[in-house]
């Protein structure tokens, strides 16, 4: 199999203080000992595992030096990938890194494919299934939060039910196979418990599902769409907590370049604002496109700030914004503070009876740190409690809706007086299911659960 | 001294050896049973009992492929029950009590019967081999016989050690001898041994038994029988009794833990879970104040009595006190004491999926020196290393059941691909796919397997194609039976307490409901057809668990993907990067065939399937 040795920038390609190069395979060695030559002499062959030595990364083609850098050696199987791996931290700046990483290839590493390390950590029995997902959901991550719940997921709480879940239902399974297999010597009703067993997974899964789909939001970013009419401010709103924000962009690798001019991070959630077209009847077709695109907009958006001019009239089109916006949530903003009021807010009151009204300039900047402590309020308050927050990609949210299906399938067997051995094979798919889910292979253990709980014989 | 020459040679004369014998001289091979004892011929050492789940299943395959259990069991049997009804289709099976003696017999009359088969009473010292394949064998008296291929069933005699308390000495069965020339030469082979250990119960006399205090289990009311062919009937005056240990006995035999030699904790051999001896279960459940023992007739003719639960390698004299101990059986005489017995056993995992050892070609093994358990885990091997030992010297390729077609083929793939821990019994639990593998169907199944390997004849091949037509009329007519609402047909769904109908709907649809079957919509079906019993049972079957079995279906189409991923013979796995070092290690040890059965070796994760797969993709 594979064992040639792969490249890869470990740190974004752009300006930073450090840019790392990382290599694996069974060459990184001997690649490192061409292009790096340690201040204290000794050879990278000869480097302790681990140690970080200072020296010079030479430029094998001129044969001077290109930079002044560190280099570390993991030796195989104590590294990431179990293979040889070698890194250079030189200073940041694309056009260094980039030079460093073409002597690299021209010394005989290949460039990696995107995970491709992963893989190799995956391939050589370093990590498991979910422990490989769990990476890639890191490196994905747009948010501390979400890498915080990415870290949780190798080894969380709710991970640790389910895998104790699988017990559980084993020990159910184990019973009805006693009941199947030995009838003479085990014969208890099952019906109550096993209802009350799958009801209280089904429940802890969709709990999962929830919290799984909440913190989505961390992983893809808040969608908060702007909405007002034409001229109330919703760019210079944009602008104003973008253009303070602007530096917070993600400091995780991985995410395209568009993705990140669009998300900025309030008190570390990733929001993605999104300015739309002026929401107003019209007859001209091409502007009804653009008003559908709003409309989309507003049903994805998790959260809607509804933008009045205070410093003009209230008129028809902000109360058909007002009216679309309501069932939403939404924050109501008025614009314009430094300019004299035209609008009252008496106005706007009838459409939203008994809620803060906040009141900026997005010239002047005043209010605006209000808005910013509302509107991270309110998503904090719509990722709900941190303690079922949990990281579910694709796939496993798939089998745990999967897992939710058999589950109410097979309650309303049990209910229905379905015979036993049915519902064991139905608990056969769940416990595979499962299976799936938590990489974890419980087969074996069936035969122990039933001989140990039971006294049974020929 | 040269005797004559064999096509096929079966050593062991058990339920293993019989059901291979009589497979391959069915299909016209020339085969030699030699057996230590002619009158020991398929003797049931241990319960007088065939069947139960797992066990029945695999009477009713032996049967489909034209071997020998079932109708022999219906020409002996003294109590017929049917086990797990209300379970589920599946796990449905019979269990009969036999009479010993007369099953010996019946079995001997069917094998004298086959023109094609001899039977030789001797031991058999040496497996003559030539060039890594098999040649014939050398019998104790200095007789060889040649043969193309040679079939293993020698079952717990291979350096069998007999234990009872303190005392402990070599044996086959109780006053049997033991085999021992026969384990040097496997080990002179290059074949790896193992060791295992089982016990036996004391058999009492029926006219010391107080039955009055003890619950009786009478034989069904319902005629019944095991074999296709067999004529199904009721059994009356011989029931099993069920009578229960007391806190008395766990006392007797805990102050005799350390005179028990096959104590889990205490014997060499690996322990026993799934046929546990008493002792066993009291030193792993001391929380427990009584356990179950079945009193089983050996015969009708016989005063003996099997005390099924008292397996027990305990000295004779604790035997007793035990015995007194409980209720019903404090007169009880003990005829003959249990023993417990220590074997050696080849390790499976040696073995193709054909029952050929992968080292010595025309070498088969079958039954308990497989680490098996069980007359009818045996006569399954049996029936196909015989079939095998036949297609060998055929030169066809071996009859192999996969674990979707027969509770046969989920054992042996089990055997060869897991090996034991202790000796090894079915049981439905272990068959994913059993929804599909019934004792029901098992004729229909395997049949035409049988048929085509010609160990089933045509005749009743012709039969069973019969009755699969009937089936498949009956359901496709049952699909088209209107029943209109009416207040009769309400009155009964509401007697049987399920909800009434409202409008026309199908008899197909009404069989769906757990409540209904098949003979209460008579009155409403007067064009059904006159239909025999297991035709009905079928219909019933299918129809009412129609949803369940497509989803079993969908999961074998699943299961066949990965076993249709071919690992080439001599893959090395040892080389493969990616592989843990255990996986490694097992799967060069076992040589899965399949990616399938790559993913049921024991230590192989789901990542090492990964890998296995890109590099066979």
């Amino acid at each position: 199999m594979t064992s040639d040795t792969i490249v890869a920038l470990a740190t974004p390609l752009g300006v930073g203080a450090i840019g790392i190069v990382r290599m694996s395979g069974r060459e990184a060695i001997s690649i490192a000992s061409r292009l790096f030559r340690a201040r204290s002499g000794k050879r990278v062959e000869e480097f302790t595992s681990f140690r970080l030595y200072l020296g010079d990364f030479l430029d094998s083609v001129t044969g001077h030096p290109l930079d002044e850098a560190l280099c570390v050696v993991m030796r195989a199987p104590r590294s990431y990938t179990r293979e040889d791996v070698v890194e250079f931290h030189l200073h940041g700046g694309p056009l260094l890194t980039r030079r460093a990483l073409e002597l690299c290839l021209r010394e005989g590493a290949r460039m990696a494919r995107p995970g491709e390390f992963t893989e190799r950590a995956f391939f050589n029995g370093r990590i498991d299934l979910l422990q490989a997902e769990a990476v890639a959901e890191m490196v994905r991550a747009r948010s501390e939060k979400a890498l915080q719940l990415s870290l949780r997921n190798l080894k969380g709480e709710w991970g640790k039910e389910i895998r104790a879940w699988q017990r559980r239902l084993l020990l159910l399974q184990a019973h009805i196979q006693a009941s199947c297999d030995f009838p003479d010597v085990v014969d208890s009703p099952l019906e109550a418990w096993m209802i009350q067993e799958l009801s209280l997974l089904r429940e802890l899964i969709a709990k999962g599902l929830e919290g799984g789909k909440r913190a989505q939001a961390l992983q893809d970013g808040f969608l908060v769409v702007i909405a007002g009419k034409p001229n109330v401010g919703k760019s210079s709103l944009l602008n104003v907590l973008l253009g303070r924000n602007r530096a917070i962009v993600t400091p995780f690798p991985g995410t395209t370049r568009d993705a990140i001019e669009e998300v900025i991070l309030l008190e570390g959630l990733p929001i993605r604002f999104v300015d739309t077209a002026g929401i107003r009847v019209s007859t001209d077709p091409v502007e009804r496109i653009g008003v559908e695109k709003a409309h989309e907009y507003l049903h994805d958006a998790d959260l809607v700030i509804v933008l009045f001019d205070r410093s003009s009239p209230f008129e028809e089109g902000d109360r058909e914004i007002a009216r679309i916006v309501r069932a939403k949530p939404h924050l109501v903003v008025l614009n314009k503070s430094d300019l004299p009021p035209a609008l009252s807010r008496e106005d706007i009151a009838p459409f939203y009876p008994q809620e803060e009204i906040i009141e900026i300039s997005a010239l002047t900047g005043e209010g605006k740190d209000l808005l910013t402590a509302r509107l991270v309020a309110m998503l904090q308050a719509m990722l709900g409690p941190e303690e079922n927050l949990t990281l579910v990609n694709a796939r496993q949210q798939e089998e745990l809706e999967r897992i939710v299906s058999l589950l109410s399938a097979l309650i309303h067997d049990v209910e229905k007086g379905i015979p036993l051995d049915l519902i064991g094979l139905q608990l056969d798919e769940v416990l595979q299911a499962m299976k799936r889910l938590t990489g974890e292979n419980v087969d074996r253990e069936l035969l122990g659960i039933i001989f140990s709980h039971f006294c049974l014989g020929k | 001294m040269k005797g004559s020459h064999y096509e096929v040679i079966v050593i062991g004369g058990g339920h293993a050896g019989c059901e291979a014998a009589y497979a391959s001289a069915s299909m016209g091979l020339r085969t030699l049973l030699v057996t230590t004892s002619i009158h020991h011929i398929a003797l049931m050492p241990c319960n007088p009992a065939i069947g139960g789940p797992g066990k029945g299943h695999v009477v009713r395959e032996i049967d489909a492929l034209g071997g020998l259990m079932a109708r022999v069991t219906d020409r002996c049997t003294i109590h017929l029950k049917k086990v797990n009804t209300g379970k589920g289709p599946a796990v449905q099976t019979l269990r009969a009590q036999t009479q010993r003696d007369r099953y010996s017999l019946i079995m001997r009359e069917f094998l004298e019967a086959q023109p094609h088969l001899s039977l030789f009473q001797g031991e058999v010292t040496e497996i003559l081999t030539e060039r890594g394949r098999v040649t014939g064998i050398r019998v104790k008296q200095g007789s060889e016989f040649s043969a193309q291929a040679v079939v293993v069933c020698t079952g717990t005699f291979l350096n069998g050690v007999i234990r009872l308390g303190e005392l402990s000495y070599p044996a086959g069965r109780q006053g049997e001898f033991p085999a021992q020339a026969i384990s040097h030469n496997l080990h002179r082979l290059g074949l790896r041994l193992g060791r295992l250990n089982t016990c036996t119960p004391p058999r009492l006399d029926r006219r010391t038994i107080d039955f009055s205090r003890l619950e009786e289990q009478p034989s069904d009311e319902e005629p019944l029988c095991f074999s296709f062919d067999g004529e199904p009937r009721t059994y009356r005056g011989c029931s099993v009794y069920i009578a229960r240990t007391t806190p008395q006995t766990c006392a007797i035999i805990k102050a005799n833990f350390h005179r028990s030699p096959l104590l889990y904790s205490v014997a060499e051999s690996s322990p026993v879970r799934e046929c546990p001896s008493l002792e066993d279960k009291v030193y792993r459940f001391p929380e427990r104040e009584s356990h179950l023992v079945f009193l089983e007739p050996e015969g009708e003719h016989t005063n003996e009595i099997y005390a099924q639960g008292i397996f027990t390698s305990l000295p004779e004299e604790v035997q007793w006190e035990i015995i007194h101990s409980i209720p019903g059986l404090e007169e009880a005489h003990i005829i003959r004491p249990g023993y417990g017995i220590e074997y050696d056993y080849l390790i499976p995992t040696q073995l193709h999926l054909s029952l050929e050892c992968k080292i010595v070609s025309g070498l088969f093994f079958a039954g308990q020196i497989n680490g098996t358990s069980g007359y009818e885990e045996a006569g399954g091997q049996g029936i196909i290393a015989g079939i095998n030992a036949g297609r060998y010297v055929q030169g066809k390729p071996p009859l192999v059941i996969r674990r979707d077609e027969g509770y046969i083929g989920v054992m042996i793939d089990d055997l060869v691909t897991k090996g034991v821990e202790e000796p090894y019994r079915l049981r439905t639990g272990k068959v994913e796919y059993r929804l599909i593998l019934r004792h029901s169907n098992a004729h229909l199944r395997l049949s035409p397997r049988g048929y085509e390997v010609g160990t089933l004849s045509q005749a009743r091949f012709h039969r069973v194609e019969e009755e699969r037509r009937a089936i498949r009329e009956e359901i496709e007519r049952l699909h088209t039976v209107p029943i209109p609402p009416s207040a009769a047909v309400n009155a009964l769904l509401e007697k049987k307490g399920t909800t009434p109908i409202q409008e026309v709907t199908k008899a197909s649809v009404l069989l769906t409901r757990p409540q209904i079957n098949y003979r209460d919509l008579a009155p409403f079906d007067p064009a059904r057809p006159h239909l025999p019993p297991q035709v009905i049972e079928e219909v019933e079957i299918e129809v009412k668990y129609r949803g369940y079995i497509q989803r079993q279906i969908q999961q074998i189409e699943e299961f066949r993907k990965m076993e249709g991923k071919l690992i080439p013979p001599h893959f090395d796995f040892s080389s493969v990067k990616g592989l843990s070092s255990e996986a490694k290690e097992r799967l060069q040890r076992v040589k899965p065939t399949t990616l399938g059965q790559a993913s049921r070796v024991p230590g192989v994760t789901p990542s090492d399937l990964a890998v296995l797969n890109i590099l066979l993709s």
